[in-house]
């Protein structure tokens, strides 16, 4: 694996980027599969109402912001930025054979764009997080050798299979400007967080779910077990 | 335990191992005497305790995915309301 690309820096994206590359630089330097080159994706400006919520330096866009203060934290690493929304039209030059993404995208559109890119590919790790109000969930769709490991992000999710919200990259200014529906930080921080332990499990070898849900009102958190497939 | 209430009455006898396992995202709940109910009941019982949405459209039963929630229950099954992604970030 050689690199790790993030889309996505909004309130997952935001909260998980630090702590990923903190594994990433400081590691076992031995194990193979940590990449140290990180891509940042995303097409938006931070906004000053989402403070609370998300980790940001400045009110630009996010991935440039974002790669400024990391790459000063993190000089171990080679960190780039891409101010953009993925679309059909970039995906094949954002996401690359052999990448690990992590998408804390917020539309069920970029969820089905990348899954169906990543299906494309013999070796990629796409680590996909969401949420609701007080819940959510985290997917994990491995490929390796030209086959699917774990189910891509729309088995048995057909809201992701046919999205019906849109692209931000087909949205006009005023419709990207319009303020989302609440979230709570610790809800993102909760995704950001199972994303990571998704990674780390992978990176020791460990793949036992390829899903798992949370509900913060009830303190429940449920993987979805499969039966290990070999390549 | 929590007991459901439906108009239309179980056809068969329940026993004493029934204990049906329904689960909704992170979310589950085990009820005994489920024997000869169908899973639209169940689901239209337990809507609002385990937040059961419309669109909450994907169903498994042991893990197999159903066509049809006028199936009847043997009271003994894992019942999955498949909870769809979170979609914000």
């Amino acid at each position: 694996m050689k690199r790790v690309a993030i889309v996505g820096l909004g309130g997952i994206g935001s909260n998980l980027v630090e702590p990923l590359c903190r594994i990433l630089a400081y590691s076992d330097s031995d194990n193979e599969k940590i990449p140290k080159r990180v891509i940042l994706i995303d097409g938006k400006a931070y906004k000053e109402r989402n403070r609370e919520r998300q980790k940001f330096s400045a009110l630009a866009n996010k991935a440039e912001t974002t790669k400024e203060w990391l790459e000063l934290m993190f000089t171990e690493l080679n960190i780039e930025s891409k101010p953009v929304f993925v679309n059909s039209n970039n995906i094949l030059a954002l996401i690359r054979e052999g990448d690990v993404i992590f998408l804390g995208c917020d539309n069920h559109a970029t969820r089905n764009l990348v899954s169906g890119h990543v299906a494309s590919l013999d070796n990629a790790l796409l680590i996909s997080g969401g949420n609701e109000l007080y819940d959510g969930n985290v997917q994990v769709y491995e490929r390796r050798g030209g086959k699917d490991i774990t189910p891509s992000l729309t088995f048995q999710h057909p809201e992701i299979e046919s999205p019906i919200d849109r692209n931000p990259a087909e949205l006009s200014c005023e419709e990207l400007a319009k303020a989302g529906e609440p979230q709570l930080l610790v809800v993102n921080l909760t995704v950001a967080t199972l994303m990571l332990n998704a990674f780390v499990l992978w990176l020791n070898g460990f793949g036992p779910y390829y899903e798992v849900y949370f509900d913060l009102q009830t303190g429940n958190v449920r993987p979805v077990r499969q039966k290990l497939t070999s390549p | 335990m929590l007991k459901l209430a439906t108009s239309v009455a179980p056809t068969a006898t329940t026993t004493k191992t029934d204990r049906l396992r329904v689960v909704c995202g992170a979310n589950t709940q085990e009820l005994e005497g489920m024997l000869g109910y169908t899973v639209r009941e169940v689901r239209n019982n337990l809507r609002e305790v385990m937040n059961i949405g419309d669109d909450h459209t994907v169903i498994l039963v042991n893990g197999k995915q159903l066509a049809d929630e006028g199936v009847f229950l043997d009271g003994n099954e894992e019942l999955e309301f498949k909870k769809p992604a979170g979609q914000k970030g």
